[in-house]
């Protein structure tokens, strides 16, 4: 991931939900769980607002390891999520 | 032609870059992996966990880390005090997932570390509204940076990870 790109915390949450991820929410983060995979676990985030650096980072490197989704795919995702139609 | 300042690499940056090498080396001998937050205020690295088996865990270790040439210990002291924006405590405390506050002693060339919601969590008399700009820590001397401390923040994060679990499983 060469810079960081602008996308809100509920663009990433549709599109982990189409990777079969199921958003839950705790009293101290909100989580996209997946059945076989586990947990994604991220701060108390507002449905507009941009998702951290770091965040983008760990979600990038936990979907390609788990073979859920490869590295250059979810750049893709960035570029579309944050690229003017 | 524009003239364009040549710029200089002192000591503060070698001493931090340093600082990140030292950790991430601890955090590789485990057979973790590190990446570097370049843009993130208040956070500087984030640590990946992998089993036996080369297989990522879920879950992460962040962290803040404060280089310095030389940290002050009074002598016979276990812990020393080391100051740290309110700022940035804000953001550390609103992170689910384990935040180490780690101060590396280019001196010594070694780091201390403090998990921080644990330690805000056991000031009960702690108010982050009404701290001031600044807010001392105590970091133990005995808390040095090694791959042992490597694998305890791993177990911290394993154990918040399970706190989660259970609180989504009792809203099913």
């Amino acid at each position: 991931m060469s810079r960081t790109k602008a996308v809100s915390f509920g663009e990433l949450a549709r599109f982990l939900s189409e990777l079969g991820f199921h958003e839950k929410r705790t009293t101290t983060a909100q989580v996209l769980e997946h059945p076989k995979e586990g947990m994604l676990v991220f701060r108390l985030y507002k449905s507009d607002e941009r998702v951290d650096e770091g965040d983008l980072v760990s979600t990038r490197k936990f979907l390609d390891y788990r073979g859920v989704l490869a590295a250059r795919d979810f750049d893709a995702f960035l570029h579309r999520a944050t690229t003017p139609a | 032609m524009k003239n364009i300042l040549r710029k200089r690499r002192t000591r503060e940056h070698v001493i931090a870059d340093l600082s990140v090498n030292f950790v991430e080396r601890q955090a590789l001998l485990c057979g973790y992996t590190v990446e570097r937050i370049v843009h993130d205020y208040g956070i500087d690295l984030e640590i990946f966990v992998f089993n036996q088996r080369g297989e990522i865990q879920e879950g992460k270790i962040l962290v803040q880390l404060k280089a310095t040439a030389r940290v002050r210990i009074e002598p016979g002291k276990r812990f020393f005090s080391f100051r740290v924006a309110r700022s940035d405590l804000v953001l550390w405390l609103a992170q689910p997932m384990p935040v180490a506050l780690i101060v590396y002693d280019a001196a010594r060339d070694l780091a201390y570390w403090l998990y921080v919601q644990n330690y805000f969590a056991k000031r009960k008399n702690f108010n982050l509204f009404a701290a001031g700009k600044q807010v001392a820590v105590h970091i133990p001397v005995q808390q040095t940076v090694n791959p042992k401390a490597m694998r305890k923040l791993a177990r911290f994060r394993k154990r918040v990870l399970e706190q989660m679990r259970d609180e989504i499983h009792e809203q099913d």
